[in-house]
């Protein structure tokens, strides 16, 4: 009896040991997600008929056309042969996308996880050429941040909205690898303007400050919150992807001068040399306080915009003109105060920044050592958050829309048109 | 001073119970006429008391894997078979509990040496008005937005099952032992700020010894 007793305590202990777990639910009010399946992300890109501006990001120009992103659902191409008049052409639906660039007629972008190739070469019929599953980050689209977030489950999907309602959960601590997405975040890219018609078949654009894509000669880069991606476009419409390198910290931007990489980041820019395009190397960290930063370069000059007040954290916003004729010692000129400055752009040495609130600023930056003394002009009522300046026009993003001016009298700059931000017309 | 309240009441319970017990106790032989039967056949009859101790055992997965418990049952014998009762305990999980039970036992001998089967259900007070909001996490994400933190949650207690089965040895007319193994389920409520509401759900091994006596 006595061993019968003993094996029973033995089995039950060893049962309640291995099977026995606690459960803890949480049972609240949340953001839960809305998933697309993968499958249906693979085959999610479309063309559509024209809609307007809704939440313009990022820009770009190729020849004679403008593409602007709707942030994660499309792009918007505009032709552009008469820049007093742009005509909305057409609008391809992808899923997830914050960024573009194009090399000859062939566009790149991102699709949540996805890198994707698309054909230009006829803009009626704009097809997907190459899908690259996996690459960048899984990330999550803005929220309300009056509630928490439901738990996500990467199995299903990627997700592509929210819904606010009560959901149950069980708890289980674990740390979760996901990057938030800046919600104010906007990512220029860029284009030569030009009055040539159609899409060429060479050449690629210029990115804006904000960009986060950038190529260089037969090689694109893009970057993500910690890694370098790049990818062989030897032939833009068969992208291979070689692979990642660490890059940092909170990268937010991506500007490319010459053989240099400058990456913005939250603390800092990264400054990589891409001679071997393959293999970027680290040259140097220029620090700065943790703020938003975009940064453009011209010749031995690195530009810097630092926007605090927000959640890249600290208070301080300004503008930093930063030497890099060293680029492996990179020293601080000069800093101008700000209010809350976004991107930036410089031609020649003309230099404009969207100071938000403050509108657009231009400095003559003849001489770098005294920006601030230098300041050309201020369009207050401009609310703009990325500029591309190009041989005497303009192109900007705004809260309310897409801006072109020409600016060959820097006082007295000139709106040739504007494509506004209007309700859904879906 | 609910807890004080609590525990006074629960003397003075244990202290009528155990005096009415005294009354009612009695001694029933089998056979009369069997003086060896007569010595062993020992069987309750009326009130009696369970007081056991016990852990809730469970995977070392837990934040508390045995967290101890003490239970004293008035119980009263229906038959040679069946004995019903209500009772109350203290337990110490994340917070201290009052779980307060009512316990149905069927034994299936009915005599001195009886396996039995039971049944507890019951409700589980809290004696702590707030719990520590670590009551959820074990550590926190260093991602923003996944879990809620919560400063200070308020237990509201929660109902528990607690079938089982055990062996009882009546070592003399009024005294006795018994082990018991159950399984216990215990629901646990907490409020939490920003409308949240949090349940934590025990699965253990109850494992319990104790004496009984009347």
């Amino acid at each position: 009896m006595q061993k019968i007793l003993n094996s029973v305590v033995i089995a039950l202990l060893l049962f309640a040991n291995s099977s026995c777990e606690d459960k803890i639910t949480e049972i609240f009010v949340a953001n839960s997600p809305i998933y697309m399946s993968y499958e249906d992300l693979a085959k999610a890109v479309k063309q559509s008929a024209p809609r307007n501006l809704e939440k313009p990001g990022k820009i770009y120009f190729k020849d004679n056309y403008i593409f602007i992103v709707e942030e994660r659902m499309g792009i918007h191409i505009f032709d552009n042969s008469n820049p007093s008049s742009p005509q909305n052409l057409s609008f391809v639906e992808i899923p997830g996308v914050v960024d573009i660039a194009v090399k000859g007629d062939v566009l790149y972008a991102d699709s949540y996880i996805d890198f994707i190739a698309l054909s230009l070469t006829n803009l009626n019929n704009i097809t997907e050429l190459k899908r690259i599953k996996n690459i960048f980050p899984y990330t999550l689209p803005a929220f309300n941040e009056d509630y928490p977030l439901a738990r996500i489950d990467q199995e299903k999907g990627v997700v592509v909205g929210w819904e606010i309602k009560t959901i149950r959960q069980e708890i289980e601590n674990r740390y979760y690898p996901i990057y938030w997405e800046a919600s104010l975040l906007l990512d220029g890219s860029s284009s030569a303007y030009s009055n040539t018609a159609g899409i060429s078949g060479s050449g690629f654009g210029i990115g804006g400050s904000l960009a986060r894509f950038g190529i260089s000669g037969n090689t694109l880069y893009t970057v993500d919150n910690m890694n370098l991606h790049v990818f062989d476009v030897t032939t833009a419409s068969n992208p291979v992807f070689y692979g990642d390198f660490y890059a940092g910290w909170a990268i937010e931007t991506l500007f490319i001068s010459g053989n240099k990489i400058f990456l913005g980041t939250q603390n800092g820019v990264n400054i990589y040399d891409i001679s071997i395009p393959r293999y970027p190397q680290y040259l140097s960290q220029f620090w700065h306080v943790t703020g938003c930063d975009p940064v453009v370069v011209a010749d031995t000059l690195a530009y810097v915009t630092l926007r605090g007040g927000n959640w890249c954290g600290n208070t301080i916003s300004r503008l930093d003109v930063i030497s890099i004729a060293d680029a492996r010692s990179p020293k601080l000129l000069a800093t101008c105060a700000m209010n809350e400055p976004y991107g930036l752009g410089i031609f020649d040495k003309t230099l404009f920044v969207c100071d938000g609130a403050a509108g657009l600023k231009i400095y003559n930056v003849t001489n770098p050592l005294q920006v601030e003394q230098n300041l050309l002009a201020n369009f207050p009522g401009i609310v703009a958050y990325d500029v591309i300046p190009l041989d005497g026009f303009l192109f900007m993003i705004a809260e309310d829309g897409f801006y072109q001016y020409n600016y060959d009298n820097l006082n007295a700059i000139q709106l040739i048109s504007k494509i506004p931000v209007s309700p859904s017309n879906k | 001073m609910i807890k004080q309240s609590l525990f006074l009441l629960f003397a003075l319970i244990m202290s009528f119970t155990y005096t009415h017990a005294q009354s009612n106790t009695d001694l029933l032989p089998d056979k009369q006429t069997n003086i060896t039967e007569l010595q062993t056949e020992y069987k309750l009859n009326g009130v009696f008391n369970i007081t056991t101790l016990g852990v809730l055992s469970g995977s070392s997965q837990n934040r508390q894997s045995a967290p101890f418990s003490f239970q004293s049952l008035m119980m009263y014998q229906l038959d040679h078979n069946i004995a019903l009762g209500i009772g109350m305990g203290i337990e110490f999980l994340e917070e201290t509990y009052l779980p307060i039970v009512g316990d149905f036992r069927y034994y299936l001998r009915g005599s001195r040496f009886s396996p039995f089967v039971f049944v507890q259900s019951g409700y589980s007070l809290p004696t702590d008005k707030t719990a520590n909001g670590n009551i959820v996490y074990d550590y926190y994400s260093i991602w923003p937005g996944y879990y809620p933190q919560y400063e200070e949650v308020q237990p509201l207690g929660g109902f528990m099952i607690n079938p089982g089965f055990g062996i009882r040895h009546l070592f003399h007319a009024d005294f006795g032992m018994e082990i018991s193994f159950s399984y216990r389920h215990q629901n646990l409520n907490y409020d939490a700020p920003t409308n949240t509401r949090i349940e934590a759900d025990y699965n253990r091994l109850n494992i319990r010894i104790g004496i009984i006596f009347q």
